[in-house]
């Protein structure tokens, strides 16, 4: 291999390989150009770099806080060790006459940081302790919640209301296929469980998932904060069809949401 | 246990060290071997062969989530989906690829890869020993694994279909052939695959510990062994105890699916309307336990082995010893400790009680810090040294980097609430292709580079390797950085099809740009072959040491003799001493006599 000095030959690499890099692209892009078909539905938002999906629930924006919380934390940690790195790579780049320096460590250094992550992460763990207690402990649900069933089955969710008497297993409950409709500024309880397989039952824009077990009963539970239509997508692989496991969540006031309850009954 | 132990090299039984000659017998040799150089070949080319079926299904899976349900490029779907009306990609074909390409790139690769062929190459070389305790066994370490890619690949080819269920096999899914065509025959195929490759786990962590414990040269005390053969040796403790459990998981859901038991089915399960014929009783959540009982421990199966690579690579071309070397072993160990109490992590929203789930939380939490140590100490490791900047060294900066980034992901998917969101999402897909990849996957290119020369006796072109690890390097992050965008807005795991979402609709163009440098990821891999391929014929000849490092593999021939050593070597230094002070080489390979004091 004669190809450059041996100073150059970095450079010639990383100068090559992006232009293998560019080569493939374009030569790949036509063939991808043809094949991109118009997505099924038109983009219904304006969407940044980032963005998380529109926050309808009440409590995304704590969930978002403890995620930036964890962010600053990382990103801190990311660019103090990235850029040290870099600075190592090019402080300490080999050159004549410069010897390493012979050193076995520091065992300051080694306590310190051990002890400093440790401290971090738990106070990373209990931070987050409360805020999983209030979304998963039933004991901690509110109590006068709005509540649903919901099984999920291959694949499709069927959803039971408890109609206008609030029980569930009696003559005016309610039983739909894929169409959640619930209230907002009201606390709102799905109690979860499947007929088949395991799925998961994942409300992007309102920031909440738990699985649909078969033979066990798991609940979640969330409060939407404004009249929207979104969407329930499934989060576990539970077959061949488990893309297009999806339903539609419309959130209004609670009055019309029982009166649709109601009429679709009394339509059956 | 600082004394090295038996003074006179190996002793099997018969007393005085003695050199065995060479098998002359062709099957022998190179096939039916039991010398561990050869096993090592054995695994790495069975290894790197699944690497590139894995990353064939990885292509064909990228392709459909760009370009959902749209013909191939190049009119590539005639052959790959010869079959298929309209030559694209059959809808029940995607669960199948997911799980094969999860499955292959697991236990086919990475684990082959770092224990089956970096473990089995080096351990003996780096002791100075002349093979493993039990060679035979080592032997069959490797004929059990070849049935189980033999098994794994006819589970793909299944005619009802190839198991569908995932990497992780989730019962009822995995158990009723009527939910899904891949779990009857398919996934029956994949349960026997993955019993045997567990099976030579476990064959392969036990001799590496015995050889571990019981050949090392006269000299080599625990706290001289080299890095990388404390990683293999806490890495074959976590086989040794974690595998069976799930080899334990596989037979239960066998029984599940053809003996007609309910071990993970509950009472009630109907597919489709029928009842199925199981009586039930059973909770699938059992399965998820002892699955991730062994699958957590197994991921750092997949990372410490590289770690341990990386680590006795950095100080060659820094010329430097390694920084905080007892800390660099007692984190490792740290890691598999803790790695046994933190698999709930992975079942979060599956239905446990939530203050088990905060238990689990604050346990993974803690494993996160021996992760941080041990970056900090490669960081310091750097500081002060005379970096040289070769292939190899170029690939354990990216292991460095890049585990760096997914470890802080591991964090926040390590906090319950937030998990709540990204728990299944894209983001848990970056998180493990950053260790993984990004970790594990250059840590072996990085083996690759500095150890051919020893395997082959040549180097690999340093100029095609610098273009390969460039274009690796920035593809995989074209590739796996944007997963964390598409994580944070909501996009599931293991959908076939992302578009039909409104709240995935606006992201799709993240997709195809994944799917740009996926192409050039993959591609980039021929270039390692044709490396490998056209230095093994006229590769620069290179003697014992051309990296001018210290452990006791650089002492030997390359390639090293069928004997390892004529003489059993004697060690009377630690194992990375560079730039001592005083001296007029830069350094001192492990058996260089004493420094008179
Ligand atoms: C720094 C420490 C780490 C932390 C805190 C951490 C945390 C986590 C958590 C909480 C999950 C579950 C996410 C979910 O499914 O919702 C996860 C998944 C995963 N992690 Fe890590 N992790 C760490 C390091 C690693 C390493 C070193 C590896 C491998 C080499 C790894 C490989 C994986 C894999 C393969 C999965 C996904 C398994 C699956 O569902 O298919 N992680 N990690
Ligand atoms: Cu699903
Ligand atoms: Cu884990």
């Amino acid at each position: 291999m004669t190809l450059g000095t041996p100073r150059l030959r970095p450079r010639l690499a990383l100068a090559l390989a992006f232009s293998i890099a560019a080569v493939l692209t374009a030569v790949a892009a036509p063939a991808f150009a043809d094949a991109t078909a118009p997505a099924a539905a038109p983009a219904p938002r304006t969407y940044r770099f980032g963005d998380w999906p529109p926050d309808l629930s009440k409590h995304g924006a704590e969930l978002q806080g403890l995620y930036d919380k964890i962010l600053y934390v990382t990103g801190a940690v990311f660019f103090l060790t990235e850029g040290l790195l870099l600075f190592f790579l090019w402080k300490y780049r080999a050159q004549p006459g410069k010897r390493a320096h012979y050193s076995h460590g520091h065992m300051g250094l080694e306590v310190g940081w051990t002890l400093l992550p440790v401290v971090i992460f738990v106070v990373l763990g209990v931070t987050s302790a409360d805020m999983w207690a209030r979304m998963k402990d039933r004991n901690l649900f509110p109590k006068d919640a709005f509540t649903v069933k919901v099984t999920g089955r291959q694949f499709e969710w069927l959803i039971r209301y408890p109609g206008k008497d609030g029980l569930f297993g009696t003559e005016d409950d309610y039983e739909t296929i894929n169409d959640l409709h619930v209230p907002y500024d009201k606390p709102v309880r799905v109690r979860l469980t499947a007929q088949d397989v395991i799925h998961s039952f994942f409300l992007p824009e309102l920031r909440v998932k738990q699985d649909a077990v078969p033979g066990l009963e798991t609940e979640i539970w969330f409060e939407a904060s404004r009249a929207a239509k979104t969407e329930i997508a499934c989060a576990e692989l539970c077959g061949l069809g488990h893309y297009r496991m999806r339903g539609s969540v419309t959130i209004e006031p609670l009055p019309q949401v029982l009166n649709w309850i109601q009429t679709e009954k009394e339509d059956e | 246990m600082e004394s090295a132990p038996n003074g006179h090299g190996h002793d099997h039984g018969h007393g005085e060290d003695h050199i065995h000659p060479p098998p002359s017998n062709f099957l022998t040799k190179y096939v039916f071997s039991t010398d561990h150089k050869v096993i090592a070949v054995q695994f790495f080319c069975m290894g790197f062969t699944m690497f590139l079926v894995g990353g064939l299904f990885a292509l064909l899976l990228r392709w459909q989530i760009a370009f959902p349900f749209q013909p191939l490029p190049f009119g590539l779907g005639k052959v790959i989906y010869a079959s298929a009306p309209g030559n694209t990609m059959p809808p029940e074909s995607y669960p199948t690829l997911v799980t094969m390409h999860g499955t292959v790139m697991v236990f086919f690769v990475i684990i082959p890869l770092l224990t089956g062929a970096f473990g089995n190459y080096l351990i003996p070389l780096k002791i100075g020993a002349r093979d493993m305790a039990f060679p035979l066994l080592n032997m069959l370490s490797y004929w059990v694994a070849v049935p189980a890619g033999i098994l794994i690949i006819m589970a793909f080819l299944t005619e009802a279909g190839g198991p569908g269920a995932g990497w992780t096999s989730y019962p009822p899914l995995s158990a009723l052939p009527q939910a899904s065509p891949g779990s009857g025959t398919g996934q029956t195929l994949w349960l026997l695959s993955i019993f045997c490759v567990g099976w030579s786990s476990i064959m392969g962590g036990i001799n590496y510990l015995t050889t571990i414990i019981n050949l090392r040269a006269p000299g080599m005390s625990l706290t001289r062994m080299p890095l990388s053969v404390w990683a293999l040796f806490i890495t074959s403790v976590l086989q040794v105890l974690a595998t069976p459990v799930l080899a334990a998981a596989s037979i239960l859901l066998l029984f599940d699916k053809l003996l007609g038991t309910s071990f993970f089915l509950p009472a009630g399960v109907n597919v489709g309307g029928q009842a199925i014929a199981q009586a039930g009783g059973g909770n699938p959540l059992l399965f998820q336990h002892l699955f991730w009982f062994y699958s957590h421990p197994a991921v750092y199966i997949l990372v410490l082995p590289a770690m341990g690579l990386v680590s006795d690579i950095i100080p060659t071309f820094t010329r430097k010893p390694i920084f905080g070397y007892k800390a660099m072993a007692y984190s490792m160990a740290a890691i598999a400790g803790l790695g046994f109490i933190v698999w709930g992590h992975h079942m979060f929203q599956a239905g446990m009680n939530p203050y088990v789930a905060t238990s689990f939380m604050v346990a993974t939490m803690v494993i996160a810090t021996p992760s941080s140590v041990k970056v900090f100490n490669w960081l310091g490791s750097l500081y002060g040294g005379s970096i040289r900047f070769t292939t190899p060294m170029l690939c354990c900066l990216a292991f460095v980097s890049m585990f760096i980034i997914g470890g802080l992901s591991g964090v926040f998917l390590a906090a319950t609430p937030v998990d709540i969101f990204f728990h299944d999402t894209y983001y848990v897909v970056a998180h493990i292709h950053y260790v993984v990849f990004g970790g594990s996957v250059f840590g072996i290119f990085a083996g690759l580079y500095y150890w051919f020369p020893k395997v082959t006796g040549r180097k690999m072109s340093e100029f095609w390797g610098k273009v390969h690890f460039w274009l690796s390097f920035i593809s995989f992050n074209g590739v796996f950085f944007p997963m964390h965008i598409l994580g944070i807005g909501g996009m599931m795991r293991r959908i076939a099809d992302p578009t039909i979402y409104q709240h995935l609709a606006p992201l799709q163009s993240w997709n195809v740009y994944i799917t740009m440098f996926a192409v050039v990821l993959g591609f980039s891999q021929f270039i390692v072959i044709a490396n490998i391929a056209v230095s093994l014929l006229r590769g620069e000849r290179v003697g014992e040491n051309p990296w001018e490092a210290t452990t006791l593999e650089w002492t030997t021939a390359s390639p090293p003799p069928y004997y390892n050593y004529l003489q059993i070597p004697t060690v009377h230094h630690p194992p990375y001493e560079f730039s001592v002070p005083g001296m007029e080489s830069d350094y001192i390979v492990q058996s260089a006599p004493p420094r008179s004091a």
